[in-house]
């Protein structure tokens, strides 16, 4: 069977624009695909069950060999829909989800893990993750017995909070933020507040992105791996249509990107 | 406060005009409309009936009465009408349907045109676009053009050539061709003014506000606005930066001249100075393969952004080329943004960011009175193709804003 011209469908929510991880995936599914002479086609919606409706027109109108599902959650309708019409498909899941079927999963912890364990490689006292996610991602400091404890500090205004804590803090301390605009707004805050970065505060972004790459001074983050997860997904889902037994994959680890913040 | 725009009531682009006013208004009102262009509520109220019976405006409520009739608010009908852009690389073929507020809502990636005759691409673009729409389940009436986007000089009568890369594309008429066979106008720009023009569209930049997009795939282009619209010189062949010459006694460059910035900077260059590198090309796995070459070219640009040393000084010397080249169209047009756009960013973009930023900031003219902001479009591989999009939307409903490439 050949692949030329066969197209791999993805419908992505509206509410994940602007996570870095999230297009980073995206943006490379698309390259084994099209270096396998295939498609990949997108569709944008705002809610699920626009999503549903998507994978009712594809089979109806045929021309998608097979979808990407993201995000998949233990008893998905999506994922029972899409056995109920015969689409093959590929799953990017979290690894605490059952899977019975072919899919790349993310270790929720392992992000926390490797920063943790960049955390204790450097002097700070403190460490304060400010956040404005309702549930951040878990630390796994479970059974930590080393003399720190992470402080999560909810506020709306996270860049505000974090630069009122770095300029107050008498000692030096790593503040964790979850995105690049928060980093970057953070980093211009404390120059202007006098505080040296990274020499009083360490300052790491939870997700790397281009915009911690290219700030006046680069700004440590996590590599979520986003690119690598897409590249599986891509090849993934190629095995998913010839049925080969895709199984399940792990996704690489995330690693710190140490940089100029740190 | 912006003075209010006066019309001439026999302007036959007024309710161009009168769109845009909506498009960019947000949600205005009748009276907004009339008091911001100069026209009479009459007028106003006839173009407004148009608008909305074609579909293009809708009215969401109504203003809190403040004892006379209640004013409606109107906004742009986004979902009523749809345009397609279409990036044409030599890697692979992006297109992007856009809503009328430029919202995207689907995209298709698809096999480059490297290989093929564009005649056969003609036939592959239309049946790929015709599929694209019925998986959005959007009815080609209500798609008002194809914007495509495309490396090289327009030549005039929708014909373009491409640098370098596919040679049976020069002078290959494409609006001409493509047409007739997707039942769709079809207008074409360079990638690099396409994606300035996104960027303006989606109000990522000020409307107030010239600025340049250096986009980079093959090679380097520019995208310059000046006033609200692309600037297009005396053959629509603005931007070509890749040609500015950075050093006099440099390699010599295929369009005749030396020493040009893409023959110094570009990916073809990069990965050139990698290979000269064995241990290098060895751990990166380059395939030497002259047809490869951005496939190599990202393979680098990855190790830069990751941290390895000789990646990173290969990116970083190509970083200082375009900063010098970025430099010297800061001085001679006194810009204070630029946009760095394209897939030749999309891994180390921001080394480029940074290195440019640096000489701006060191070496500027204009240093002491504004500084420069340089920053990276987002998204960097969408891009030109979204800016076709919204070319193609610009061309239908708001013609006045723009001048046929």
């Amino acid at each position: 069977m050949t692949d030329q011209g066969a197209s791999i469908g993805l419908v992505t929510r509206r509410d994940h624009d602007g996570d870095p991880v999230a297009e980073a995936i995206v943006r490379a599914i698309a390259g084994p695909l099209v270096a396998a002479g295939m498609r990949f086609v997108t569709r944008s919606v705002t809610d699920e069950e626009s999503e549903l409706r998507a994978y009712r027109l594809w089979a109806r109108v045929g021309g998608i060999a097979g979808v990407i599902l993201l995000g998949a959650v233990d008893r998905d309708a999506r994922i029972e829909l899409l056995r109920q019409i015969d689409m093959p498909f590929v799953a990017l899941a979290p690894a605490s989800v059952d899977v019975d079927y072919p899919a790349v999963t993310v270790d929720g912890t392992a992000a926390s893990t490797a920063l943790t364990a960049f955390l204790r490689s450097r002097p700070a006292a403190r460490w304060v993750y400010v956040t404005a996610l309702p549930a951040p991602e878990p630390f796994g400091l479970d059974g930590d017995e080393s003399d720190h404890a992470i402080e999560i500090v909810h506020t709306d205004d996270v860049a505000g909070e974090a630069v009122s804590i770095g300029a107050s803090a008498s000692s030096p301390i790593a503040l964790i933020v979850d995105d690049d605009h928060d980093a970057v707004a953070v980093l211009g805050g404390l120059e202007e507040r006098g505080v040296r970065v990274p020499q009083d505060v360490a300052l790491i972004c939870w997700s790397d992105s281009l915009g911690c790459q290219s700030a006046r001074r680069p700004i440590t983050a996590i590599d979520r791996r986003g690119r690598e997860i897409g590249a599986l997904l891509g090849a993934a889902a190629i095995a998913a249509i010839h049925n080969d037994e895709a199984g399940t994959v792990a996704a690489p680890e995330p690693v710190v990107v140490v940089r100029e913040s740190t | 406060m912006t003075p209010p725009r006066r019309l001439g009531p026999s302007s036959a682009n007024t309710r161009s005009v009168v769109l845009d006013m909506v498009r960019s208004g947000g949600t205005v009102t009748r009276t907004d409309l009339a008091e911001r262009s100069g026209l009479t509520p009459t007028s106003i109220a006839r173009i407004v009936k148009s608008l909305i019976e074609d579909g293009l405006v809708v009215e969401v409520g109504f203003l809190d009465s403040t004892g006379g009739k209640r004013s409606s608010l109107l906004e742009l009908n986004t979902a009523g009408r749809f345009a397609v852009g279409l990036s044409l690389d030599a890697g692979r073929l992006t297109y992007v349907v856009t809503d009328l507020a430029g919202t995207v809502i689907g995209r298709l990636v698809s096999p480059g045109i490297e290989e093929g005759a564009p005649k056969e691409d003609v036939v592959r673009i239309a049946r790929e676009l015709g599929q694209l729409l019925v998986q959005l389940d959007i009815p080609l009436e209500s798609v008002l053009g194809l914007g495509v986007a495309g490396a090289g000089l327009d030549l005039g009568a929708g014909a373009e050539r491409l640098s370098l890369t596919a040679t049976e594309w020069e002078s290959f008429a494409l609006s001409k061709a493509l047409e007739p066979k997707i039942g769709l106008p079809v207008v074409r720009d360079n990638d690099a003014a396409c994606a300035a023009l996104g960027q303006y569209w989606a109000g990522r930049v000020p409307a107030t506000q010239d600025f340049a997009t250096l986009y980079l795939s093959n090679g380097f282009g520019l995208g310059l606005m000046v006033g609200g619209r692309v600037a297009r010189g005396a053959s629509s062949n603005v931007g070509e930066i890749g040609h500015m010459i950075i050093d006099i006694d440099g390699p010599q460059c295929w369009c005749g001249a030396r020493g040009c910035l893409e023959m110094l900077a570009a990916p073809r260059a990069v990965v050139a100075a990698a290979l000269t590198d064995d241990d290098l090309a060895v751990q990166l796995g380059l395939s030497r393969d002259p047809q490869r070459f951005r496939a190599d070219f990202e393979a680098i640009a990855r190790a830069a952004a990751r941290g390895e040393p000789r990646c990173c000084a290969l990116i970083q010397r190509s970083a200082l080329y375009v900063a010098a080249a970025m430099l010297s169209i800061v001085n001679v047009l006194d810009l204070d943004r630029i946009v760095l756009a394209g897939p030749g960013f999309a891994d180390a973009g921001a080394i480029y960011v940074r290195e440019i930023r640096d000489y701006a900031a060191r070496f500027a003219r204009t240093r002491a009175i504004h500084p420069v902001v340089i920053e990276l479009a987002d998204p960097g591989l969408d891009a030109a193709a979204g800016g076709a999009a919204t070319l193609a939307l610009q061309h239908a409903l708001t013609p006045h804003a723009a001048v046929v490439p």
